[in-house]
C-alpha cells in the first residue's frame, strides 16, 4: 500500500504575536495509506478541523513537514494548487458555500478554477453530482430551492468535481436525519471502493465510525492519543470517555456483558456483530 | 383536566408569490395534525428533514397560524393574534442554531431579555436571572461573553433566557442538531431536570433517536402528518415504520432486534443498554 | 467603485482586530462604575475642548486631565495607546500636509515647492495632538464602558427624539445587535473564504475585475447566511415577547449616583479651566 500523505513533527501555533497564543496542534506524526477509509475524532476544540486544513495547504504548520505523494508541500516550488486540487475538504455545513444560479454552474467552480477545459469541466461536474445521486432534474434549478439534504449532496460534489485523491470532510452528517446520514455515508463508501478515493471523515458519531472506517485516529488537546484499528481503539472505553468522547452502544453492551463474566470477544462493535456474538455467547452451555 | 395543548384538524399551507403578488405554488407543511399533551409531561416529536415538525413548532409559539384547524395552547386560540404575546409567555421556544438565538453580549443580559419585554420589574428580572442561570448550571458564566461559549453552554442560557419568563412548557426545535455529544448531552439533561424538579411541560423536536428514550411519550411526524404515536417503547418496536420514515431505532435496539430474528426471544421494547443487558443475563442463567 | 468597498470592508477587518475603539477592558475601577451617559457627555466636552484650545497651555491641561482619569481608569497605558496604531498613517499624512503647506512670514526652510514656516509647525502639532488625544480619549470611553452600557446611553441621551418620531429605541437595539454579530460575521466570512480556497478559488490574481468577480463566491453566501441569521433572530426576539419599547422595563436601569455628581463637576472645573485659558494664558 503506497502512502498518500504524509505528517511529521507537525505543531500549529495560533495568533502568533498576539499575546494569546494557543497550541491546536501538537507534534503530530501520521501515515495515511491510498484507499483508506480513516475515522478523525475528537472532542471540540481537540484540533482536528486545524489538521484538516493543514492537509490541503489552508493553514501553513508552525514547524514540521508534510508529504503528498512524497513530496514536501512546503518546497517553495510546490504547487499549492495543485494540492487543493488532489485534496479535497469538504467544511461543517458545505451547502453554506453554495453561491451560483444553478446547481450544475455551483459544482463547476472548482475544475473551472483548475483551468480545465470546458468538455472536461462539464464532464467531471456532471459525473461528481452523479456519485451524490443527484438526479438530471435537478441540475438546472438554483441550488437555494433544494432540500437540506440535496443541497448539503450538491456541495458535496462541488469538492467532488475536483477529482481529489483524498477527501477531507469535517462531519458531513451533521443535522441531517438518520436516513441523509445514511446516504452520505454509503456515498462515501461507495467513493472509496469504487474510485478508489482515500478518506478522512471527521465525525462525532461512533457508531458510524465503527460501521465505516478501518483505521481510528483519536485526538485529544491537540494531540494524537490513540490511533488504530475501530475494534481495538473502541476497547478503550475509560480512556475515550475522560476525553470526552465514547464507544459505540454496541461495543458498551458487550463490555458490560463481559464484566458480568460472560465469554464474548471485544472486537464486536457493529450492532451486527454484537448480536452474533452474544447469540454464539447465548447458545454456548 | 383540560389538556395544555390541544390540535384539531392542524393544516399549514405555504404559499410562494409572483412579482404580481399572485400564488404560484402552494406547499402543504402540516397537513391535519391532531395532538392532545397534557401539562407536565416530556413530549417528543420525531420526523425526517422537511416533515414539517419545525413548522408545526413555531405553531405552538404562535409565530405562525394556522391555515385550517384550530390549535389550543392553555386554553388560548393562536390564531387570534391578540393571545400572542399570552401564548409566548406560557410556551418559551428554544430554536436550533444557538449563536441565532442569544440577542445580548452578556449572558445574564440576554437571560434577561425575556423579562424586559415582558416588563417585570427590575428587582424580580435580577431574581430570575439568577434563578434560571443556577437551574441549567450556568450562573457561574452570567458576565462572559456568549461568543466564548460552547455550543451546547449557549443553548443552556437560551433555555435559562425561556425559563426566565416563567413559562408552563418549552418547546425546543432540534436544539441539539448542532451540537457534539458532550453539549447534546448537557442539553438534554438540563431539559430532563426542568421536566422533573420544575414540572415544565417539554416538547423536544428532534430527530436523535437516543434522546427520544427518556419522553413520555413521542409523535412521529411524516409528510406533515402525524404517521405514528405512542410510548417510546411502543414506537421502537415498530422499526421497519421508522425506517419508512426516514427514521431509525436505537442501536441497543438492533441488536435486540438482530437476537430476536434469530430465534432468541427477547422483549420487543428494549431502549437501553441495561435492559439488554439484564435480559440477556437472565436468558443465559435461565 | 466596487474594489474600493471591498479594500475597505477588508481593511475594516484588519483594522478591528487591532483597533481599541469599541473593546472593553474588564476591571474594577471608579471610571467603569461611573454612568455611561457620565462618560458619554464628557468625552463629548473633551473633544470639543481639544478643538477650542489655542496655545500649549491648553493642550497640556488637556494631557493632564486625560493623565489623572487613565491612572484612575487603571486601563494600562499601552492599551490606551495601542489604538493610534491603525491611524498613524492619516496621522502622519495630515501633519505633512499642516507642515509643508501652512503659508506664513517666518520662513524657517525653502526648496523649490516645499516651504516650512513656523506657523506650519505650530499647526501642525495642534492637529497632531487634536488628533492624538481625540482617538486616545473615546478608545478611553469604550475600553471602561461596555457597548451595551454605551447603546443604553445613547438611548437615554437622545429619547427627546421620540418626540419627532425617530425611533431612538430601535436605533439602539439594532446598534446592540450590530455588536453582538460583527465577530461572528468575521469568522464567518474567514470560513467561507477558507472552503472556496479549497475549491481552487484565487481571491490574489488577476487584474480588477477579475478580482471584483472573485469576490462573488464569498459575498453570496455571506448575504445568504446574514439573511438567514438575521430571520433566525427576528424570530427568536419575537418569541421572547420583543415588541419594540412599549411597556419594556429595564435588568441594568440607567441611575445617577453620587460618584456620577462628582464627576460632572470635575466636567465642570475642566471647562471652567479650559476658558481661563483661552483668555488669560497668552502661550
Amino acid at each position: 500500500m503506497s502512502i498518500i500523505m504524509q505528517l511529521e513533527n507537525v505543531s500549529y501555533i495560533y495568533g502568533i504575536g498576539s499575546g494569546h497564543e494557543k497550541q491546536a496542534l501538537k507534534n503530530i506524526n501520521l501515515k495515511i495509506n491510498a484507499g483508506e477509509f480513516i475515522g478523525l475524532v475528537g472532542h471540540t476544540g481537540s484540533g482536528k478541523s486545524t489538521l484538516a486544513q493543514l492537509l490541503n495547504g489552508l493553514e501553513h504548520a508552525t514547524t514540521g513537514e508534510i508529504y503528498y505523494d512524497g513530496r514536501n508541500i512546503y518546497d517553495k516550488d510546490y504547487d499549492m494548487k495543485s494540492l487543493r486540487g488532489n485534496v479535497g475538504l469538504v467544511f461543517q455545513y458545505p451547502e453554506h458555500q453554495l453561491f451560483e444560479a444553478t446547481v450544475e454552474e455551483d459544482v463547476q467552480f472548482g475544475p473551472r478554477n483548475l483551468g480545465l477545459p470546458l468538455l472536461e469541466v462539464e464532464l467531471r461536474s456532471y459525473n461528481a453530482l452523479k456519485m451524490v445521486g443527484i438526479s438530471d432534474d435537478l441540475i438546472d434549478v438554483s441550488p437555494f430551492v433544494l432540500s437540506g439534504g440535496q443541497k448539503r449532496r450538491v456541495a458535496i460534489a462541488g469538492v467532488l468535481a475536483m477529482q481529489p485523491k483524498l477527501l477531507v470532510l469535517d462531519e458531513p452528517m451533521a443535522g441531517l436525519d438518520p436516513t441523509g446520514r445514511e446516504e452520505i455515508l454509503n456515498i462515501l463508501r461507495n467513493l472509496r471502493d469504487k474510485q478508489k478515493i482515500t478518506i478522512i471523515l471527521i465525525s462525532h458519531s461512533m457508531e458510524d465510525i465503527a460501521e465505516y472506517a478501518d483505521r481510528v485516529i483519536v485526538m485529544n488537546k491537540g494531540e494524537v492519543v490513540l490511533e488504530g484499528e475501530p475494534k481495538k481503539i473502541f476497547q478503550f472505553e475509560e480512556e475515550l470517555e475522560k476525553i470526552g468522547l465514547g464507544v459505540p452502544q454496541s461495543t458498551k453492551v458487550i463490555h458490560r456483558l463481559r464484566k458480568m463474566g460472560a465469554d464474548i470477544p471485544y472486537s464486536c462493535i457493529t450492532a451486527e456483530e454484537s448480536a452474533g456474538a452474544i447469540y454464539k455467547w447465548l447458545q454456548r452451555v | 383536566m383540560k389538556p395544555f395543548i390541544i390540535a384539531k384538524d392542524l393544516v399549514h399551507e405555504y404559499s410562494r408569490r409572483d412579482e404580481d403578488g399572485n400564488v404560484t405554488d402552494i406547499k402543504r407543511a402540516l397537513d391535519g395534525i391532531d395532538m392532545e399533551v397534557s401539562a407536565g409531561d416530556f413530549i417528543a416529536v420525531l420526523g425526517a428533514n422537511g416533515s414539517g415538525k419545525s413548522t408545526f413548532a413555531k405553531h405552538l409559539n404562535a409565530l405562525l397560524t394556522p391555515t385550517e384547524g384550530t390549535l389550543l395552547v392553555d386554553g388560548m386560540d393562536t390564531s387570534d393574534h391578540d393571545n400572542d404575546l399570552d401564548v409566548r409567555c406560557v410556551a418559551g421556544m428554544v430554536f436550533q442554531n444557538p449563536d441565532n438565538q442569544i440577542i445580548s453580549n452578556v449572558v445574564e443580559e440576554d437571560v434577561g431579555f425575556g423579562p424586559e419585554n415582558m416588563g417585570v420589574p427590575t428587582e424580580k428580572i435580577w431574581e430570575r436571572v439568577e434563578e434560571s442561570l443556577k437551574n441549567v448550571g450556568m450562573y457561574k458564566y452570567r458576565k462572559m461573553s456568549p461568543n466564548h461559549l460552547s455550543g451546547g453552554q449557549k443553548q443552556r442560557v437560551a433555555i435559562a433566557g425561556v425559563m426566565a419568563m416563567r413559562p408552563k412548557c418549552i418547546i425546543l426545535d432540534e436544539p441539539t442538531a448542532m451540537l457534539d455529544p458532550v453539549g447534546r448531552r448537557a442539553v438534554i439533561d438540563t431539559v430532563t431536570e426542568l421536566n422533573k424538579k420544575e414540572n415544565i411541560t417539554v416538547i423536544l423536536i428532534t430527530h436523535y433517536m437516543e434522546e427520544v428514550t427518556g419522553a413520555d411519550y413521542v409523535f412521529v411526524m411524516n409528510d406533515g402528518k402525524v404517521s405514528m404515536q405512542g410510548t417510546p417503547r411502543q414506537i421502537f418496536a415498530r422499526s421497519e415504520e421508522l425506517k419508512e420514515y426516514r427514521l431509525t431505532i436505537p442501536e441497543v435496539t438492533k441488536i435486540a432486534l438482530h437476537l430476536r430474528k434469530m430465534g432468541i426471544e427477547l422483549p420487543k421494547d428494549i431502549l437501553n443498554e441495561e435492559e439488554l443487558v439484564k435480559a440477556l443475563i437472565e436468558l443465559k442463567n435461565f | 467603485m466596487f474594489i474600493v468597498v471591498l479594500s475597505l470592508i477588508e481593511l475594516e477587518i484588519n483594522m478591528i482586530r487591532d483597533i481599541t475603539i469599541g473593546q472593553y477592558y474588564q476591571t474594577e475601577s471608579v471610571i467603569h462604575k461611573l454612568d455611561s451617559r457620565v462618560k458619554i457627555i464628557a468625552t463629548l466636552v473633551y473633544i470639543i475642548s481639544l478643538f477650542c484650545f489655542n496655545n500649549f497651555s491648553g493642550y497640556i491641561l488637556a494631557a493632564l486631565f486625560f493623565l489623572c482619569i487613565v491612572k484612575l481608569s487603571k486601563v494600562p497605558f499601552k492599551f490606551i495607546v495601542k489604538g493610534l496604531k491603525p491611524i498613524m498613517f492619516m496621522l502622519i499624512f495630515t501633519a505633512a500636509l499642516n507642515l509643508l503647506w501652512t503659508p506664513g512670514e517666518h520662513i524657517l526652510f525653502e526648496a523649490g515647492v516645499i516651504v516650512i514656516t513656523l506657523e506650519g509647525i505650530k499647526k501642525m502639532a495642534f492637529m497632531a495632538l487634536r488628533l492624538i488625544f481625540l482617538i486616545i480619549g473615546s478608545s478611553l470611553m469604550t475600553l471602561t464602558t461596555t457597548p451595551n452600557q454605551l447603546t443604553d446611553a445613547i438611548e437615554h441621551l437622545l429619547r427627546l427624539l421620540n418626540y419627532i418620531k425617530v425611533p431612538v429605541h430601535e436605533v439602539a437595539m439594532m446598534m446592540s445587535i450590530a455588536l453582538r454579530f460583527i465577530p461572528i460575521l468575521i469568522e464567518e466570512t474567514d470560513k467561507i473564504m477558507k472552503a472556496q480556497l479549497a475549491r481552487g478559488a484565487d481571491f490574489e490574481s488577476g487584474n480588477i475585475i477579475h478580482r471584483i468577480k472573485s469576490m462573488i463566491p464569498i459575498l453570496i453566501p455571506l448575504f445568504v447566511s446574514a439573511a438567514r441569521r438575521a430571520n433566525d433572530l427576528a424570530l427568536a426576539m419575537d418569541s421572547r415577547c420583543y415588541h419594540g419599547g412599549r411597556g419594556r422595563t429595564k435588568m441594568k436601569p440607567l441611575k445617577y449616583k453620587s460618584c456620577d455628581f462628582i464627576a460632572y463637576f470635575i466636567l465642570l472645573c475642566y471647562i471652567v479651566l479650559l476658558i481661563i485659558i483661552r483668555k488669560f494664558v497668552p502661550f
